[in-house]
């Protein structure tokens, strides 16, 4: 391992002790964070994927009746009957902090009525179809909030795992080796000089 | 109305046109097919053939569908010695483009575009004809009542601002112009037809509407005058439970519509099927005219069994074009 490209005196040695105590507290520390933000993003990562199942078995289902009203009528009366809507879907974005994650809320509303076309060019399939859709929204928007959490979550885990192992085979070893240079370097100093006294008290007692 | 013999050769006919209709296995056999293009080659075997080649894919199948329902319209109506008799089965299509070129007005009026792509070819009125209407502003010329009804529907929406209250105006206006027409007719059969149809969409509003539970209230503007079951009638059905409506209606034949239903816990899956049961029933009012040569009711039975056909082939396409289940296709054809 490499060590920093540094002056070898005691001063550097003192700062660099104190900047690996440092980064060793911070290593603990992004270590606990990141085995809980792991056990946090699983359990989300979990819920995430039953809503989904969830989420894509009602979708089916939807689309499904939706494609029965297709497949009894011309797509272009379809069409005609969703041009204009009557129903609004208005969304509400907060957000809370998980492990310094800013996660999303998203809370909807829907106002009005999903039937607003003529009954005589429609089916009731698509009554039902538009029903279904209008009650899968809110779940939609909750999987969307929860998958964009998870997907936060995952971005600050891998964030937080880089800066881990960063310090771990990085910065951590990086300091050690410099720290033992020094202190080599400095030994081996003072090695030198003891030696040179001792050689210089050995002439003046020749002397 | 012309005499009786004048429809001699129509019937005629309208027999021999009758063999071209696709017959059931046919329709089953495009229904069984792995995958799209096979299920083209299996129209191709049939009338539909010569449309085949203004298809843009295999995915647009629709335009063949409506091709040849035009075609199947503007050949009955160019022998038939009373056109008002297509008319009739035509006008849907003419509200249709009406309430596209109202939508697309309001749309305009709101930044959006204008989805004249939705007119369809299969109306009385010329798309043309009816779009400098509606552009000009010049409604007295047109016919079928649309006179009227387009100035009032717009009106409405400037009042409202609901599209629904608009539609609901023209849904009433359209079925006043196919009763007008089968009366002027002074065709029996096509009244009856025409009073047969109101009641199969009162009864279909009806139980779309209890499904939805719709204000009771309400209920009355969705339905429509002029059928063989008054609307008073119908209003008493709606608290009643639906395996209870046969027995109310035994008093006339949509009664026997409701024979299959047993169960009315499932108000969505029944209202699909109520659906296939009308449309069904909508032809039997037909059925005296079936064996007659003379009958003018026949050209009705002809053209509502070309309706029937293109419905239960686009059913047939879309099944297979989304590989959905066979069966829930099969359940949906129309047996006339």
């Amino acid at each position: 391992m490499a060590h920093l490209n540094v002056n070898p005196n005691r001063m550097e040695l003192s700062r660099l002790k104190k900047r690996l105590v440092t980064a060793r507290r911070g290593h603990k520390l992004l270590k606990d964070k990141q085995d809980a933000l792991i056990k946090a993003f699983l359990e989300r990562a979990r819920e995430g994927k039953a809503i989904r199942e969830e989420v894509e078995k009602e979708l089916e289902a939807s689309y499904g009746s939706f494609l029965l009203a297709r497949a009894q009528t011309l797509p272009a009366m379809l069409e005609q009957a969703l041009m204009v809507s009557g129903a609004k879907c208005d969304i509400e974005i907060s957000r809370h902090n998980v492990m310094s994650v800013m996660v999303p809320d998203y809370t909807t509303h829907q106002d009005g009525v999903a039937l607003n076309y003529g009954l005589a060019s429609s089916l009731g399939s698509l009554d039902v179809a538009l029903e279904r859709f209008a009650k899968l929204i809110p779940k939609l928007i909750a999987l969307a909030a929860k998958e964009k959490a998870i997907h936060l979550m995952a971005v600050e885990i891998e964030r937080t795992r880089r800066r881990v192992n960063a310090l771990e085979y990085v910065l951590i070893p990086n300091f050690a080796d410099t720290i033992r240079y020094i202190t080599m370097k400095l030994d081996e100093q003072e090695r030198s000089t003891l030696s040179r006294l001792m050689k210089i008290k050995e002439i003046v007692r020749s002397h | 109305m012309p005499p009786a013999e004048q429809y001699g050769y129509s019937v005629a006919r309208l027999r021999a046109m009758s063999g071209r209709l696709l017959e059931e296995s046919l329709i089953q056999r495009v229904l069984e097919s792995d995958d799209l293009e096979t299920a083209v080659k299996v129209l191709g075997e049939t009338s539909y053939v010569q449309w085949l080649g203004e298809q843009k894919g295999t995915l647009d199948f629709d335009r063949v569908i409506e091709n040849e329902l035009v075609h199947g319209y503007d050949e009955v109506q160019k022998f038939v010695p009373d056109a008002r008799l297509v008319q009739i089965c035509r006008l849907p299509y003419d509200f249709h483009n009406v309430k596209v070129l109202l939508k697309s007005l309001i749309l305009a009026k709101e930044g959006g575009e204008r989805r004249f792509d939705l007119l369809t070819p299969l109306g009385n009125i010329d798309r043309d004809v009816l779009i400098t209407a509606m552009e000009t502003e010049e409604y007295r010329l047109l016919p079928f009542g649309l006179h009227r009804a387009v100035p009032e529907a717009l009106a409405l929406w400037e009042q409202t601002k609901d599209a629904l209250v608009m539609e609901k105006s023209l849904d009433r206006a359209l079925f006043e112009a196919m009763g007008n027409l089968a009366r002027e007719t002074n065709i029996e059969a096509a009244v009856q037809w025409v009073r047969g149809r109101i009641d199969a969409e009162n009864i279909r509003n009806l139980l779309r509407l209890k499904r939805l539970d719709i204000d009771p209230s309400d209920v009355g503007s969705f339905l429509h005058a002029g059928g063989l079951i008054s609307k008073e009638k119908l209003l008493s059905l709606l608290p009643e439970p639906v395996e209870s409506w046969g027995r109310s209606l035994s008093f006339s034949e949509v009664g026997d519509a409701f024979s299959h239903v047993e169960d009315s816990s499932d108000l969505s899956t029944l209202v699909v099927r109520m659906e296939r049961l009308l449309d069904e029933y909508i032809f039997s009012v037909l059925e005296e005219s079936k064996f007659g040569a003379f009958e003018p009711g026949y050209v009705l039975s002809f053209l509502w069994k070309k309706e029937m056909e293109a419905k239960n082939l686009r059913i047939a396409m879309v099944s297979v074009a989304n590989d959905t289940d066979r069966s829930m296709a099969k359940g949906l054809l129309r047996h006339v």
